[in-house]
């Protein structure tokens, strides 16, 4: 396996050049944290994105960030907090920003903070053969031409590298706390119900983690809210959210994704290794093996209405062909002519 | 345009488009569209600046969804006719008569645009477009029937003759019968000492066919200390004349209404359409005179606001149940005179009454002069969601305070089989004033 | 050449005569949307469910005609101006909400909806739609996406990207797809993203699955007014850096007050050099405390005075003032362009000195009105077209602007998109190699040049692989089974 690690942006554009001439396949690798995420496909050199980790504009007053793709989630979550603010996405530290990016995994407080891909604002991305080529702007609305980023937001590492970002942020709320209470997914919705713009709302089998942000005063009466539905079993502070993954001891983590509605159904083949937030329809589900009942929880999630990609080991994006299929395949064209860019990885194998 | 382009260059840059289009305004070297001299002016043309914010609020549009049936598009056809670029057609004919004239644009318009006055003039623009036969009916009823009393008269005698043979639409639409005999008084009394005289419009239509509220009037001007005097030259304040684009006509009677009314000092009007149309005498005559007179015009209802009423003690009903009574606003009544407040106010102060709202009430009826029999479709959709929209409400009483209205919503609950009843808003006072006379 | 008159047969028999347009007088009416150019169009159909737009595009095709989609007509760059032979196709028709779903917080809507019909149908169910254009009350759901319009509340809600969940849209080979899910995720790449705000050039709305967002428990609208521009800017920017981010926060100069207030009767004071309309909402207690805070940084930067609206009937009326300003500015001249670009909140005082001098050196008169939560200005130039050269002075001094924002790091346009008016500009901003991609974005959905072309992308903007991209259309038509076409 063949190793590129540019320097710079110069750098990437010279390797892909070189890579689409000599149809080398090439995987982009960040902080490796989001590998499993996509189909299984064969590369002959992985492209490191480490070394472009620069700092290229931060002004909080504006609540928009300016980085290199290679910069870690932690040394930018660390300079955003000195400036009161962070980037909403709740990713390992180690994991880069293009790689969060590419990957568009979700925060478990996305019912408060919303998808990765709404806080992109700018991208400034190297193609499958070597443009070089900026989409969006630095500002927080923006309709000016076409949305590539949104494309490249999410596919992970198959239409171009990432090599920039602006980024939209947010103050760090003023007051945190988790209130945990006993009972399932119905214990989770009727607390969405009392509380109804929470940070998250994340049950378990048994448990159900109630996250509160923002305001002390907010927070406080929001708290009593919640008390209001059932009795609290424990509050902390300063407990990291989610204090307990329980999928994550599992080989194989599956994301659901389907109408909150739907949950129950989904959850029912799910096994007891679960997370689910509640007004969302994202679940984590931990299994021991890739067939079988990801399968089954697969066929369900489809039935919802929804999909159930990995995110962590085995079994891939699933079978699931992306709506106008052609479409699909035609943007592979033109962002990745020579099909170098981890062909295969995104849905329907492209 | 064409040439070298950006900072520096000739043309700025985003001056230069593609072929077939052009930034927007008058065309250099075309002569205007219109015909003598009452036409939209350039002057209200050009404060509109094509928004859009009028269009929600357009009963056609809303019903349509089509830019030819809004305000927006009405004045852009007149833009592009004063422009020269499109001639006064049958299209145009067309677009300008699915206008109800309800002005609900004029409220909700950022720029004020005097879209009523507009329209006006537009419509004598396009009143020689009519097929004859309707010119001729326009003519007979506006320009002959409606200035004179004895034909109106006349039209009320025969009307049970003439019924079976008038269009069903204009049969749904018009009351059983109108009054022939007797007249109003001339001069009215109060009780006690006179606080001053006010004059009353009897009106055309609704003296002869709704006289039950100019009686009602009279008594309740005088419960309330007024000399109530009905002038006898008046004949027909001219609205209609003046919708359907004869303001020759609309400005005789204007003149005549003037003369009529000489020496009174408070002119009061009951029936919406036309205390609108009075108070914009000074707009089509132009004189001081007519000026003058428009700032002596009051409606009714704001007029007893105005000067105060005499609570009744009695209530609608005998034995004082509540009555539910859902309140019409008159288009001309709410846009053109900013009516609103004044009548619920007063009918609030009547024992066992409880006034409500009507859902979408702003909405025209669909009245709208001669609309109903002009664009029955779409007077017709509109009547019914005004009838079903009243019985929504549970209301036993709807008050209306202008002819045109009661006529339609009359009809409009006729047809849809619900039994409320439609009365001026000055009827149901007067029931409460009589009320308090029984033991 | 296109055959119009067959064209015309054709979407009479497909649509319903009545839902056909092609009288002269009414093709003029649909020549512009709300912008400053006008172009002119061939016919006008409304179609009424999915079926009539795919007939609209395949006869469109079929005859030679281009299709521009429209709304309510409200955009205000030009993107739905027709241009040469064009099919108007108008979804005002297609005005049904299908169905609202709280459990699942989404509703769907046909793209005729009205926004503000939207949000007064989802009120009684303890909803809202919060992106909430000026125009709201007239425009419409479908238009709203293909602009991706902001509004006052997007400051602290987001676009309208962030509010819709899914899009089905008819394509420009007349294939219907599904972008995006109801649920959090969908399979594929972001088309659903890729679509909002593509201005009508990838495919046409033909349904809308929008996400609901929940009733602030509380609100409070502050009104407050500046002896300065400067003071009122560095009063926006220190909200922000206190941490409270306002669900709206709106600026006016004296020119616009004045003409809003002359319309609305809010009680706006006409004597400041400007105002802010802030307004922050959630539970009772956050809005206590963000209004405080808004409060002391307005003290800090010498407000004149504050104003809180005592209940929903004041509110509304400060609002209305705001929302009613593009109309008001007729007060002032009967023509007025206006400008979109979004720069940085921190260079917001030093723009607008800048863009009042360049309106003085023109002669011309410029008036403001902006969300300067985000940076998203609307400098209005009132002019009257009649008067000669003004036209140019006015183009001139907009280029000028323009040059002025994005030197200043900022973006074309911050939501009413590029349409015809601002193509000129777009390679201020992005490099050929950039406007070369995304003139093959849009190929990859319409190699054809059929979706109302002319608009968003600079006329020289090529794609290098249009032959290739048109090849492959060729070869798919040729293979016959449309993939995704509903029936």
């Amino acid at each position: 396996m063949d190793l590129i690690h540019p320097h710079g942006k110069a750098d990437v554009v010279e390797a892909l050049v070189e890579a689409t001439e000599l149809r080398r396949r090439v995987l982009v690798v960040g902080g490796r944290r989001h590998m499993d995420k996509g189909n299984p496909c064969e590369v002959d050199a992985e492209l490191w994105t480490t070394m472009l980790d620069g700092l290229v504009y931060y002004e909080p007053a504006e609540m928009v960030a300016v980085v290199e793709a290679g910069m870690r989630v932690s040394d930018l979550q660390r300079m955003l907090a000195e400036g009161g603010q962070e980037w909403p996405v709740d990713a390992p530290d180690d994991a880069t920003v293009g790689g969060v990016i590419a990957a568009a995994t979700s925060s478990p407080r996305r019912l408060s903070v919303g998808a990765v891909r709404d806080t992109v604002l700018e991208l400034e991305f190297v193609t499958g053969d070597g443009r070089f080529l900026r989409s969006g702007a630095r500002t927080v609305k923006n309709v000016s031409g076409y949305n590539m980023h949104r494309l490249l937001t999410g596919s992970l590492g198959t239409l171009g590298v990432i090599v920039q970002v602006a980024m939209k942020l947010r103050p760090l709320p003023a007051a945190r706390r988790t209130v945990w209470f006993a009972g399932g997914l119905d214990r989770a919705r009727a607390l969405l119900d009392a509380v109804p713009t929470p940070a998250a709302v994340l049950a378990g089998p048994d448990v159900v983690e109630l996250r509160l942000e923002g305001w002390p005063e907010q927070v406080e009466t929001e708290a009593r809210r919640a008390a209001e539905v059932a009795d609290p079993v424990d509050v902390s502070e300063d407990a990291p959210f989610p204090s307990q993954l329980p999928w994550e001891d599992h080989p194989v983590v599956a994301e659901v994704a389907v109408p909150p509605s739907k949950l129950p159904d989904v959850l029912a083949v799910a096994g007891d290794a679960w997370g689910a937030l509640a007004g969302v329809g994202l679940a984590w589900v931990g299994l021991d093996s890739p067939d079988g009942p990801l399968d089954v929880l697969r066929a369900r999630a489809r039935a919802a209405g929804g999909i159930a990609p990995v995110v962590k080991g085995p079994g891939g994006l699933g079978a699931d062909a992306p709506p106008a299929r052609e479409i699909h395949r035609r943007l592979k064209a033109i962002f990745d002519p020579a099909g170098v860019l981890a062909p295969g990885r995104s849905w329907g194998g492209i | 345009m064409s040439g070298p382009r950006g900072a520096g260059g000739d043309l700025p840059l985003g001056a230069e488009m593609p072929e077939g289009v052009r930034f927007v305004g008058p065309v250099p070297g075309l002569v205007s569209g219109w015909k003598g001299r009452d036409f939209p002016a350039d002057e209200d043309l050009n404060m509109c600046v094509a928004c859009g914010l009028c269009l929600p609020h357009c009963p056609t549009y809303r019903l349509t969804g089509e830019e030819p049936a809004s305000p927006r598009g009405r004045i852009a056809a007149m833009r592009l006719v004063g422009e020269g670029r499109a001639g006064v057609d049958e299209t145009f004919a067309h677009f300008m008569d699915l206008c109800l004239t309800c002005r609900a644009c004029e409220d909700v318009c950022p720029s004020h645009v005097p879209y009523g006055r507009m329209m006006e003039r537009a419509r004598v623009q396009t009143e020689p477009l009519h097929s004859r036969r309707t010119r001729l009916l326009l003519w007979l009823g506006l320009d002959v029937a409606l200035p004179r009393k004895e034909l109106l008269w006349l039209a009320a005698a025969f009307q049970p003759l003439a019924t079976p043979f008038l269009p069903r639409r204009v049969r749904a639409l018009v009351p059983e019968r109108g009054e022939l005999l007797a007249r109003l008084p001339g001069t009215t009394e109060p009780q006690g000492e006179a606080r001053g005289t006010v004059a009353v419009l009897s009106g055309c239509v609704q003296d002869r066919w709704y006289r039950s509220a100019n009686r009602a009037t009279i008594r309740v001007l005088a419960r309330n200390g007024w000399r109530v005097v009905v002038p006898p030259k008046q004949a027909c304040c001219g609205a209609l004349a003046a919708h359907y684009g004869r303001l020759d006509t609309a400005r005789e009677q204007a003149e005549q209404t003037i003369r009529a009314f000489q020496g009174h000092d408070r002119i009061v009007v009951n029936g919406a359409g036309c205390g609108a149309h009075m108070k914009e005498y000074g707009d089509l005559l132009g004189t001081d005179e007519a000026r003058a007179f428009s700032a002596k015009v009051r409606d009714l209802m704001e007029f007893l606001h105005e000067e105060g009423v005499d609570p009744p003690s009695g209530g609608l009903g005998s034995d004082f149940t509540t009555t539910r009574v859902a309140y019409h606003d008159a288009c001309h009544a709410l846009r053109a005179q900013g009516i609103r407040e004044q009548p619920r106010a007063i009918l609030r102060w009547i024992p066992g009454l409880e006034l409500v709202d009507i859902p979408n009430g702003d909405r025209c009826c669909g009245a709208a002069g001669l609309y109903n029999v002009l664009q029955p479709e779409m007077s017709g959709e509109l009547m019914r969601q005004k009838a079903e929209a009243i019985a929504s409400t549970g209301a036993t009483i709807v008050a209306s305070a202008n002819p045109g209205c009661t006529m339609q919503i009359s009809a409009g609950l006729r047809a849809i089989g619900k039994d409320v009843e439609v009365l001026h808003p000055v009827e149901i006072l007067d029931r409460a004033y009589r009320a308090e006379a029984r033991p | 050449m296109a055959d119009v008159e067959a064209a015309r047969r054709a979407l009479e028999e497909a649509l319903g005569p009545a839902e056909v347009l092609s009288e002269p007088l009414a093709l003029l009416l649909y020549a512009r949307d709300s912008s400053m150019v006008e172009g002119g169009c061939a016919l006008v159909a409304f179609p009424r469910k999915v079926e009539d737009i795919v007939a609209c595009v395949r006869i469109a095709a079929e005859h030679g005609l281009s299709v521009v989609p429209r709304g309510s007509g409200t955009g205000l760059a030009g993107a739905a101006t027709p241009v040469g032979e064009a099919l108007v196709v108008v979804t005002t028709k297609m005005n049904r909400i299908l169905e609202i779903r709280p459990e699942d917080r989404l509703a769907w809507v046909e793209p005729g909806v009205l926004n503000l019909d939207l949000a007064d149908a989802l009120t009684p169910h303890g909803f809202t739609y919060a992106p909430d254009p000026s125009s709201q009350a007239t425009c419409s759901i479908g238009g709203n996406v293909t602009t991706n319009a902001g509004g006052p509340h997007c400051l602290a809600y987001g676009v309208t990207s962030n509010h819709v969940l899914a899009v089905d849209v008819v394509l420009p080979d007349g294939t219907v797809e599904r972008l995006g899910a109801e649920g959090p995720e969908a399979a594929g790449y972001d088309l659903r993203g890729l679509m909002v705000g593509s201005e009508g050039t990838l495919g046409i709305v033909a349904a809308v699955c929008v996400r609901l967002t929940p009733l602030p428990q509380a609100v409070r609208t502050m009104l407050l007014d500046f002896e300065t521009a400067e003071d009122c800017a560095a009063t926006v920017s220190a909200i922000i850096a206190s941490g409270v981010v306002p669900a709206a926060v709106e600026m006016m100069d004296q020119g616009i007050v004045i003409a809003a207030e002359n319309f609305a009767h809010a009680g706006y004071p006409t004597d400041a050099a400007a105002i802010l309309i802030v307004e922050v909402d959630g539970n009772n207690a956050t809005v206590q405390a963000q209004a405080a805070v808004v409060e002391a940084s307005a003290r800090a930067n010498r407000v004149r005075s504050v104003r809180v609206a005592a209940d929903e009937a004041e509110r509304a009326l400060l609002w209305k003032g705001r929302k009613s300003a593009f109309g008001a500015v007729a007060q002032i001249a009967p023509h007025y362009h206006l400008h979109d670009c979004t720069v940085p909140r921190t260079k917001l005082a030093e723009v607008l000195s800048g863009i009042y001098a360049i309106a003085k050196r023109h002669d011309l008169t410029v008036t403001n009105v902006f969300h300067a939560g985000d940076g998203n200005l609307h400098p209005l130039l009132s002019f009257d077209r009649r008067a000669p050269g003004t036209l140019e002075r006015v183009l001139k001094a907009s280029e000028e602007i323009v040059r002025l924002c994005v030197d200043a790091g900022g973006a074309l346009s911050g939501e009413h998109g590029i349409g015809l008016e601002k193509r000129a500009f777009m390679s201020l901003v992005y490099s050929e190699e950039d406007l070369a991609a995304q003139a093959c974005v849009r190929a990859v959905f319409d190699p054809a040049g059929l979706l109302n072309p002319h608009k968003v992308l600079p006329e020289d903007a090529r794609c290098a692989e249009l032959a290739m991209l048109q090849g492959m259309d060729a070869a798919k038509a040729a293979a016959d089974m449309p993939e995704g076409s509903w029936i």
